[in-house]
């Protein structure tokens, strides 16, 4: 048996997987920018890898990379694309990021991409951050990113929560709707201020080499936080 | 999943080594099979060339 929390997610992105696919095909800039300063020897994990669409580019550059999800959906829609490409790098795991299945000091390099905001208690994120530090070998590097919680869209919902306390979820947790292709699924973030994603990478022992705050679709305020992190 | 990929993975709850059983293999590629950890005693399946190493409770 696995545990509740685990199926859920893995019952949501299951769900949502195709249609999901469908509207995350273009990877990020910033994601491309940090694999290209790799080296062609690396060996990466990208984790919460969703659909491939930085796993793809990864392993074209990369020597191995190692896709963990939650979504078996997901991997599947991973693998069939790396099959099409005819990439023989690439493996894809059904996993936790929590309790990530790979050794200590194992890769040079990760990616952590719009994942981390899904995990439920700052405990639990905390130490997925530590996982991070666990697998990547000395002097490694991440680029970790979450969604902002100041961002246009949520502001006026968090202004509410923040003077609205409820005791029962912390300042930032918010259910945010999948709404297309006819689906309507709850899915659980915590949006991250600035301030606490830096504490949160801190406190798992990661140096922050930089911090960037972007505007993908947010016109007044960061909608992501991307953070160069590294092993010491 | 790669046969030469797979030294890179471990058990996610204790993380020592686990031990593969292959059932079904085409080209170099482990298509269904279980890894499993001794010390936790928990298996591991392998189905689709995708290893499932969700934490059991």
């Amino acid at each position: 048996m696995k545990n509740n929390r685990t199926d859920t997610e893995e019952l949501t992105w299951d769900t949502i997987a195709e249609s999901f696919d469908s509207t995350r095909r273009k990877p990020w800039i910033q994601c491309l920018d940090f694999i290209d300063e790799l080296s062609s020897q690396a060996i990466v994990a990208d984790i919460g890898c969703g659909n491939g669409r930085h796993l793809i580019p990864c392993a074209v550059h990369c020597k191995t990379v190692i896709g963990v999800d939650i979504s078996r959906k997901l991997l599947h829609i991973t693998k069939q694309k790396t099959e099409e490409k005819n990439l023989q790098n690439v493996l894809c795991v059904h996993g936790d990021v929590r309790n990530i299945p790979l050794k200590d000091s194992s890769v040079d390099a990760l990616l952590y991409i719009a994942s981390l905001h899904s995990i439920k208690g700052r405990n639990e994120r905390i130490r997925s951050l530590q996982e991070v530090s666990r697998i990547l070998k000395q002097n490694g590097t991440a680029l970790v990113s979450v969604w902002s919680r100041w961002q246009d869209k949520y502001r006026n919902y968090f202004l509410k929560q923040f003077f609205m306390r409820n005791q029962s979820m912390e300042f930032g947790d918010i259910d945010i709707f999948w709404r297309q292709h006819g689906l309507n699924i709850p899915r659980f973030y915590h949006l991250y201020s600035k301030r606490e994603f830096l504490d949160d990478i801190s406190q798992s022992g990661l140096k922050i080499l930089k911090i960037q705050s972007v505007k993908f679709y947010s016109r007044s305020t960061a909608d992501n936080y991307f953070a160069l992190v590294k092993k010491q | 999943m790669k046969k030469e990929l797979i030294d890179i993975l471990c058990c996610p709850t204790c993380k020592n080594n686990l031990t593969l059983q292959t059932e079904k293999e085409e080209n170099g590629e482990i298509l269904t099979g279980k890894f499993t950890c001794k010390k936790c005693k928990v298996s591991y399946p392998i189905e689709d060339g995708i290893p499932d190493l969700l934490p059991r409770t």
